[in-house]
């Protein structure tokens, strides 16, 4: 027996041999690229190391100034709360929307319309200047009626409170709608046979439709997520001592342009290759189910 | 099958003329149908007639535009005080519907639940079980339906059988009243309708009510008490299958059953 299998092996082996070859295709366009990009990225490193602009020990020294790094850590907590506001705003709009109620799904059509439709940046300055329409912020009846409590206006909005209103606000407009498409990628026959085993309709949402949802959102969050952590610069113009305004402080001191924006432009890369590492994991964990898993049998 | 369930009792299912439409089209005009406790009703017609639409209107995921449904007396997805009946709210109806099984044509689990997370969630989280309760029942449930070992793979490592099997084990769990089966064989590939076929066929032998929409003539032949035939949207024939299916006298339900015996042969 074993004879016999391996003299047909030999014997495909030779039949294979004497089969007529099919060599790859020449590819011109690899030869002349490669060596192109490569000289491309060597002039680029040599740029990089060689050019007296960049002032590599002005960065070095910069990298871990207390400055910036309080403005690193004001760019991070900016993110995560305009993050958590947008998120948890925007799930209860695209939840109004999804309603099937004509109200309340006119309410979240009108506030994504108008909180995508008007720049950031007007949104920011307007909050800041909220004391010049509204000098006092007042809880109560409106037209005339009593009041319950009352904050000035400029007390009660710093900053802080205007970037956050500014951003945030904007970003549940976009939020909502990433979490309505991904609400709507779910098969409706999930929420029937949900609804058919007699599970109330906010236990649908939550344990059916929005696990499943997620596989669709989180990507796109991901994205909005990375792009708020560079946005947040845009706070600088009302003031708030994030990254950006750190180092524009510096460089508007020392005129070191070029290292300094350097040095923002590093940190931020950090921060981003962080959180992208961060999104890879949520994205596995969601996708549970989707992919073979072990089998107890 | 039960002499016992005579007409004086109430009907488990009572469709008291149904009217539903889908925007200019009329799907269902007026229908009337019974199914007694512990019978076996199936709903058979081509395509297109309302027999799914019938048979959402029972567990009110459609809600039909006039008539009512009664389940077990209670009327379905609408209150009634005094002389009118007033729809109700959504969260309202779902506790008519955990009385009520369903088992869908695309088996609808839920592909991020194991399966025997599939199997249990309802019975927790609706009907308060719990949890070492649950997954005592939901493995026997499994046993039953004959997939005994494959309570913590995913959905989507099994066959389609296997899948609907599951989907009847979780509609089981919730301990219905009435089962519903919305052609629960129509997805599968003909060699795995079979292992369906006979889990149906043995809780059918348990005495559960049971109304199913499907398109197997024969198997409609053995297992029904009763059997219905639906052609635009109306009751063409009801009785027991011997005399339907054997004779019957209207032609729109002569031509069905010649197309459907034909195919099947």
């Amino acid at each position: 027996m074993p004879t016999r299998t391996l003299t047909s092996l030999a014997e495909r082996d030779r039949r294979m041999m004497s089969a007529p070859v099919i060599l790859p295709a020449p590819r011109i366009g690899r030869w002349v690229g490669i060596p192109l990009i490569g000289i491309f990225a060597a002039w680029i490193a040599y740029q990089v190391l060689v050019n007296p602009g960049f002032q590599w020990a002005v960065v070095g020294h910069y990298m871990l100034d207390r400055d910036v790094l309080s403005g690193i850590a004001m760019t991070l907590e900016l993110t995560v709360l305009v993050m958590a506001v947008g998120a948890i705003l925007g799930i209860m709009i695209a939840l109004m929307r999804l309603s099937g109620d004509p109200i309340l799904s006119f309410c979240a059509q009108a506030f994504v319309w108008f909180f995508r439709g008007t720049p950031v940046l007007v949104q920011l300055v307007f909050w800041y200047n909220l004391a010049s329409l509204f000098p006092e912020i007042s809880l109560g009846i409106p037209f005339g009626g009593p009041k319950f409590y009352s904050i000035s206006s400029t007390a009660a909005i710093s900053s802080f409170t205007a970037a956050l209103l500014g951003l945030g606000l904007n970003e549940a407009a976009y939020m909502a709608e990433i979490v309505r498409g991904g609400l709507l990628s779910v098969d409706i026959g999930q929420t029937e046979a949900s609804k058919a085993l007699g599970h109330r309709p906010f236990t649908t949402f939550r344990v059916i439709v929005l696990p499943q949802a997620m596989k669709a959102i989180v990507p796109p969050t991901g994205n909005q997520v990375i792009g708020m952590l560079k946005y947040t610069s845009i706070a600088s113009v009302v003031g708030l001592g994030e990254l950006m305004q750190s180092v524009e402080n510096i460089y508007s001191r020392t005129f070191e342009t070029i290292p300094l924006l350097i040095v923002a432009a590093l940190w931020y890369l950090v921060m981003v290759s962080i959180l992208s590492v961060i999104q890879y994991f949520i994205e596995k964990y969601y996708s549970r189910g989707w992919h073979d898993q072990m089998t107890v049998l | 099958m039960n002499a016992i369930s005579s007409t004086c009792i109430e009907p488990m299912v009572r469709i008291v003329d149904v009217w539903k439409n889908r925007g200019h089209n009329r799907v269902l005009k007026g229908v009337n149908l019974e199914a007694s406790r512990g019978s076996v009703l199936c709903l058979l017609g081509p395509s297109g007639a309302g027999k799914s639409t019938l048979l959402r209107c029972v567990n009110a995921l459609e809600s039909c535009d006039r008539g009512i449904v009664y389940v077990d007396g209670v009327a379905i997805g609408c209150r009634r005080r005094g002389d009118a009946f007033y729809r109700m709210p959504e969260r309202d109806i779902c506790g008519q519907r955990a009385e009520i099984g369903m088992v869908f044509q695309n088996f609808n689990l839920f592909p991020h639940l194991s399966v025997i997370e599939n199997i249990v969630d309802a019975p927790i989280r609706v009907r308060k079980e719990p949890r070492s309760v649950a997954l005592d029942r939901g493995h026997a449930l499994l046993a039953r339906v004959g997939l005994a070992g494959k309570a913590h793979g995913y959905p989507r490592q099994l066959s389609g059988g296997q899948q609907q099997r599951i989907a009847i084990a979780r509609a089981l769990a919730m301990r219905p009243k009435l089962m519903l089966f919305d052609e629960p064989t129509s997805s599968l590939d003909p060699h795995l309708v079979g292992e369906v076929l006979e889990v149906i066929r043995s809780l059918a032998e348990t005495g559960m009510t049971m109304v199913i929409v499907t398109h197997e003539v024969q198997f409609a032949q053995e297992i029904a008490d009763r059997v219905a035939i639906m052609t635009d949207g109306v009751i063409a024939e009801c009785g027991p299958p011997q005399t339907i299916l054997a004779q019957p006298s209207d032609p729109r339900v002569q031509a069905f059953l010649a197309r459907s015996l034909r195919q099947q042969a």
